[in-house]
């Protein structure tokens, strides 16, 4: 096995950490990452993220191989022994007795803490200190074909002294081949029709490709008042999706449609991505060569992947006049492409969607409303703990609404203290409609995963 | 390589024919696998060539909850005795058409029973009280055999010269074959992998 995986281990070991004093904030940086694989393979973060929870081509192929080592190398890595639930010669007892599985050794769970500072200049109270964010993060398999991730949210909010709990995603999937050929996810996820996350990213400021604005009228009405996000944060339902040839991949999924359970209607999509270059998508390598994570960059790559996706959805809005629970739906589609450069150091993602609303305004104002998002990144691997990310993004209505464009910048920098706690600076700084660019927000944070 | 198990087997070969002097030793890499254990490394038939059983007794043992050894290559028609040594019950038992698909019951700490394996089989062993307990015997037609340990390694003592198709077998991965010709030593890698 000396030969087989070149690791890179985090030579300083796990640090303690204090938390830091922390003011409010809009959108916590997501910083989701999963010490229990470090625990399981008894290797590095950086194994499979940059800069958490952004992720290197190998974690890509790990993450599509539902959490395991591609080419069913998963027990020759796992350092941890699993706990039989039964050996495997009872498959050939099989329908007479259960399917044999077995399940992670050590507990698949892991721990976040997270605060953040904000300043938003707009604000009464600018500079406020925080909600605490902790996550309870679950990861693992079960057996060969089983995994699962699920991930639980506490926060309290020290200004209201108001705790949340919420489920981010929770989702158990099946891939019945040691090829993830094909696969199939149930529960709360985030839908796979991006290369990008909500999830996976390097800034504080989500993609407006996955939460796009709601759009003003000249009068400065609201023309969408359709509260349907792409991702915000999961989505219930199912996805199948596998990998073609080593290098294509495919999303199909039916879901409720966030905030639109209150309808009988579900939403739809689906996606094709191809990757040319760099590590295949399902971490496969030619017959006759060994996988070669490179170390210490591992995510150093030279490949182009590029990606399309049609989403089909139904809201229920509640119309403003009236009896309260009466609803107006809003069927709406979007569309697009996105396509992601991996140049060594440079990570340059950027994408562009179209969407319709056909019914979008609880008013009644506003019909067959087109809107047009278009975002461009690059993620930049300065040195392995120094990461800085800048992105610009654009969203507008058409056909009538040509007044209304907002454009904004997002610049971040993250960086490592150690390979499990991580620092990140953000800002958002955007110009909406024909005014003049202003700062939004600027955010501050830290986080420790174990 | 050889264990306490293999000793009596061994010991019949080197009565029965002084003029057995050769060997095959090699690798096995288990792609795949937590190691290079387990893997069953055995000349297959020889044309014309029967080889008859070890009057002694083979032994799997139950101690700890796990079968001892995991894997035993047998001659066929070799009978292997099944002792427990803990002190719950162990019932053994086999799914394999091959094995008769034999039950031995349910027995307590210090009993023995027994099974005789009368062809080439690939008997998976399992314990009706404790799902997870699992062994195998591999029941070949030549006394030829060898039992890799966590390094891959294997050596197969008391092999005539001549030219042989030598298959290995694994718990969990595609089993494999060559030809190996013996003059004296020989040697021969393999891998097998899912």
């Amino acid at each position: 096995m000396g030969g087989f995986l070149r690791l890179a281990r985090d030579g300083g070991g796990w640090a303690a950490v204090a938390l830091v004093l922390s003011f409010l904030t809009a959108e916590m940086s997501p910083t989701h990452a999963i010490p229990a694989f470090a625990r399981k393979y008894e290797t590095s973060c950086q194994t499979c993220h940059i800069a958490y929870p952004r992720l290197t081509p190998f974690g890509e192929a790990f993450r599509l191989n539902g959490f395991r080592f591609p080419e069913g190398r998963d027990a020759e890595m796992e350092k941890s022994h699993p706990v039989s639930l039964g050996a495997e010669g009872y498959k050939k007892m099989w329908p007479k007795s259960v399917w044999p599985a077995d399940i992670p050794g050590l507990p698949p769970v892991s721990f976040l803490l997270a605060t953040e500072a904000a300043y938003v200049p707009d604000s009464d109270t600018p500079s406020q200190f925080t909600e605490i964010e902790a996550e309870l993060l679950a990861g693992g398999t079960v057996g060969d074909n089983v995994s699962f991730y699920g991930e639980l949210e506490f926060a309290l909010e020290l200004e209201t002294n108001e705790t949340e709990t919420a489920i981010e995603r929770a989702y158990i999937s099946f891939l019945p081949w040691v090829k993830p050929v094909f696969g199939v996810k149930i529960g709360q996820f985030e839908p796979g029709i991006a290369l990008v996350s909500n999830h996976r990213r390097l800034t504080g400021a989500r993609y407006w490709l996955m939460r796009p604005p709601k759009g003003l009228a000249g009068s400065g009405e609201v023309v969408i008042d359709n509260a349907f996000q792409l991702e915000a944060p999961a989505q219930d339902g199912i996805e199948f999706w596998g990998i073609i040839s080593h290098r294509a991949l495919w999303n199909a999924g039916y879901v409720e449609g966030k905030f639109n359970e209150t309808n009988n209607a579900k939403d739809a999509y689906g996606r094709i991505a191809a990757k040319w270059g760099g590590m295949r998508l399902d971490g496969t390598v030619s017959e006759g060569q060994e996988l070669d994570i490179q170390t210490p960059q591992p995510w150093r790559e030279l490949s182009i992947t590029a990606s399309a996706f049609f989403y089909a959805g139904k809201s229920s809005l509640e119309v403003a006049a009236g009896p309260p629970q009466v609803l107006q739906d809003d069927d709406f589609t979007i569309a697009g492409v996105d396509v992601q450069l991996n140049l060594n150091d440079f990570i340059v993602n950027a994408g562009f969607s179209s969407g319709n609303n056909d019914n979008p305004d609880v008013n009644g104002t506003f019909t067959d409303v087109d809107s047009v998002t278009m975002f461009a990144e690059v993620d930049w691997v300065a040195y392995p703990w120094l990461i800085p990310a800048l992105r610009y993004e654009t969203f507008e209505l058409t056909d009538g609404f040509s007044d209304d464009k907002r454009v904004r910048w997002v610049p971040a920098v993250n960086f490592l203290i150690r390979a499990n706690v991580k620092g990140f600076v953000s800002a958002e700084i955007e110009r909406e409609r024909q005014g003049d660019f202003g700062t939004e927000e600027i955010e501050a944070g830290l986080t420790i995963v174990f | 390589m050889t264990s306490r198990f293999f000793r009596p087997a061994a010991l019949m070969l080197a009565v029965a024919s002084t003029a057995y002097a050769g060997s095959i030793s090699g690798t096995v890499k288990c792609t795949g696998a937590r190691n290079n254990a387990d893997a069953v490394v055995y000349v297959d038939a020889i044309p014309d060539k029967t080889f008859p059983p070890p009057s002694e007794h083979l032994k799997i043992d139950q101690k700890d909850m796990v079968f001892v050894p995991h894997v035993l290559p047998v001659l066929v028609g070799t009978t292997v005795d099944f002792l427990n040594s803990d002190n719950v019950l162990h019932n053994v038992f086999t799914p394999d058409k091959c094995a008769e698909r034999f039950n031995l019951g349910s027995w307590p700490q210090g009993q023995t029973r027994s099974y005789t394996f009368k062809q080439q089989c690939e008997a998976t062993l399992l314990c009706n009280v404790h799902p997870e307990m699992e062994a195998f015997v591999i029941v070949v037609p030549t006394p030829f055999f060898a039992v890799t340990d966590k390094s891959g390694s294997y050596v197969i003592k008391n092999v005539p010269d001549g030219e042989y198709t030598v298959r290995v077998w694994h718990p969990r991965l595609k089993g494999t074959s060559r030809q190996v010709t013996v003059a004296g030593e020989a040697t021969a890698a393999f891998e097998v992998k899912k």
